[in-house]
């Protein structure tokens, strides 16, 4: 790094540097310093909010925008082939998704005259690419059939519509992640399972949703509950699964015939590539009671 | 903005060697433009009650905070005319003297060029939930809201040290996360264990864990940006009724998350949020029942995950 020329940017535009090999020793110097900082610089987060980069809960919006965060330098390869470094614009590059197709859908990021924008491809199922990304030494991930598009994250449209909800993330950033806690309380007093040694999913508590970019991405999950008067051994689990398959028990808590217990089935999960649920299912071999409100959480630590 | 392409730095020799001088002007005004943009992102280094470990931590309060190198160590400033200015974090740090502070008071720490040096300053807070300046963003960073050469590193919340304020940034015995970074967070464990091998209550309501106030985790939070999740597991066992343990939030009278037990057993209460900004506690609660005898050591922890 060339050290004082970053210093003062005005001293740059001095005449005093207009001669010489003085100008190529600086040229030369900068061009490197520039080339080797500037893989690193990923600034910004895609959100549905129009001006919150950390948005959590802003509903289901039509828009998809990616606003400067840590920064609005963005890295980007230009149609040449080489490294172009883009502004993200303080109102932020924006994506009208309301005459998208429902499903999963990568998001990309290129430049057009040094601003940062946008644009999304469909995957060809719910759970699978119809194309490929490539690793990129400065920008993490590209299409593989167009290395100017630097891949931006993912999102999962449903009827145009994009959605940052207590119990539904659809967005993931590849860049810039924070730690999303999810979580939904029972609003039931308590409930009586009355079925014999079948699973069911726990109404009133989840799912949550969330789009994975990769399989076996990792998050951590809980679901803790209280069971009363168990006819039988009562058990309970997180699952995960997708939409409309069924879901799969990874972390499973049990109790004792008529014993009243607090149960607490934790862990961490790996989520599979689209959009992925975290469930709460509970099985009894004889009548039981369940105990909601405050004794009865599911729980996410999902970074996205 | 500028469109340049630095990957290939022959492209830019090739220019300059047949160029006249003020030819040569114009792609150096383009890399000034383009250091411009980078300087954006420069966000290196990280708070830390350590002299010379930026993700140190420690029982003992400390009356100097630093600003130490981490993930790199440049850190743009912001002028009077909007533009950022890549300034090196010394290797020994930047450092602030907090024991002129106020205690027991939440303070914005923020960041500014002095003559070509990194300097840092602190500014209270109104109260334990609300800050007296509010932040103000300019391209993707919080800034000090009516002075924006001064760049938001993050809060700090400072106790007393016999009288003295100081900073602490201490993951157990006490558990304080008092210091939060609005750069480079990475996670932290807080935890608060009660070392008493078992204690009777058998009061129907809720208090403390083993009737002691100190069996809280503490944290300031400056960004509404990250969750945290919280875990109670405690034993209890001899009850003739039901026995309760809990987590309470900013309170020791109530639980928002709690489990309970007829017969002897462990119980694990455990909650997930994203903390407003400002001072808060998570506390670890009992409730009682006849004959209750509640146990410690290994079958007691309160524990959470924390970015800051």
């Amino acid at each position: 790094m060339t050290g004082t020329l970053f210093t003062d940017p005005g001293a740059l535009v001095d005449d005093e540097w207009a001669n010489g090999d003085d100008v190529l020793t600086a040229l030369r110097g900068l061009d490197g310093a520039l080339d080797r900082v500037g893989r690193t610089l990923h600034a910004g987060r895609l959100t549905n909010s129009a001006s919150d980069p950390v948005a959590w809960d802003g509903g289901d919006q039509a828009t998809l925008y990616l606003l400067p965060f840590v920064g609005n330098a963005s890295m980007n390869r230009g149609e040449d082939g080489r490294y172009v470094m883009s502004a993200i614009p303080a109102a932020g590059a924006s994506l009208d998704v309301s005459a998208y197709g429902s499903g999963p859908y990568d998001v990309f990021e290129y430049d057009v005259n040094g601003a940062a924008t946008l644009e999304a491809e469909k995957w060809a199922l719910n759970n699978e690419r119809g194309f490929t990304l490539t690793a990129d030494p400065a920008l993490g991930y590209v299409k593989t059939v167009d290395p100017t598009r630097k891949w931006r994250g993912c999102v999962w449209i449903i009827s145009g519509l994009i959605s940052q909800l207590p119990l539904r993330q659809s967005i993931y950033n590849a860049f810039n992640r924070r730690q999303r806690g999810m979580i939904k309380q029972s609003t039931a007093a308590s409930w009586v399972y009355t079925a014999v040694s079948s699973w069911r999913l726990v109404p009133n508590v989840g799912p949550f949703t969330v789009i994975s970019p990769f399989d076996n991405m990792p998050a951590r999950a809980a679901y803790n509950i209280t069971v009363t008067s168990p006819g039988g051994a009562p058990k309970i689990a997180v699952a995960t699964g997708a939409p409309g398959i069924a879901s799969t028990n990874v972390l499973v808590a049990r109790g004792d015939n008529a014993v009243d217990a607090s149960l607490c089935a934790s862990g961490v999960v790996e989520l599979d590539a689209g959009l992925r649920t975290v469930s709460a299912y509970e099985f009894v071999t004889a009548t039981a009671t369940f105990v909601g409100q405050t004794e009865s959480h599911l729980t996410l630590l999902w970074e996205c | 903005m500028t469109t340049i392409h630095f990957t290939d730095p022959g492209t830019l020799v090739d220019v300059v060697e047949t160029a006249d001088a003020a030819s040569v002007l114009v792609p150096l005004r383009e890399l000034d433009a383009v250091i411009q943009q980078m300087a954006h992102n420069l966000h290196a280094g990280r708070l830390s009650v350590s002299s010379s470990d930026p993700v140190g931590q420690s029982a003992t309060p400390a009356g100097t905070l630093y600003l130490l190198p981490y993930g790199g160590n440049v850190s743009a400033q912001r002028n009077a005319s909007g533009d950022w200015i890549p300034r090196q974090i010394p290797d020994a740090g930047v450092s602030l003297d907090v024991t002129a502070l106020a205690i027991n008071t939440n303070y914005d720490i923020f960041e500014y060029d002095n003559s070509g040096n990194i300097a840092l300053e602190a500014l209270a807070w109104a109260s334990n939930t609300a800050r007296a300046t509010a932040l103000a963003a300019a391209d993707g960073v919080y800034l000090k809201t009516g002075a924006t050469t001064r760049k938001y590193r993050g809060t700090i919340r400072t106790v007393s040290d016999g009288g003295t304020p100081k900073a602490i940034d201490s993951n157990e015995g006490p558990a304080k996360a008092y210091v939060f970074n609005a750069f480079n967070r990475i996670w932290r464990k807080l935890r608060y264990g009660d070392a008493t091998a078992s204690w009777a209550y058998s009061t129907g309501s809720y208090r403390s864990s083993n009737n002691n106030a100190a069996a809280v985790l503490e944290l300031v939070n400056g960004l509404v940006e990250d969750a945290m999740r919280i875990v109670f597991l405690n034993s209890a066992a001899g009850m003739s009724g039901t026995v309760f343990t809990g987590i309470g939030w900013d309170s020791t009278a109530a639980a928002f998350s709690q489990a309970r037990a007829t017969t002897g057993a462990t119980m694990v209460s455990q909650y997930t949020l994203v903390p407003a900004i400002g001072y808060h506690y998570a506390a670890a609660l009992e409730y009682g029942a006849a004959g209750a005898t509640f146990y410690g050591g290994v079958e007691h922890a309160l524990s959470a995950l924390w970015r800051a």
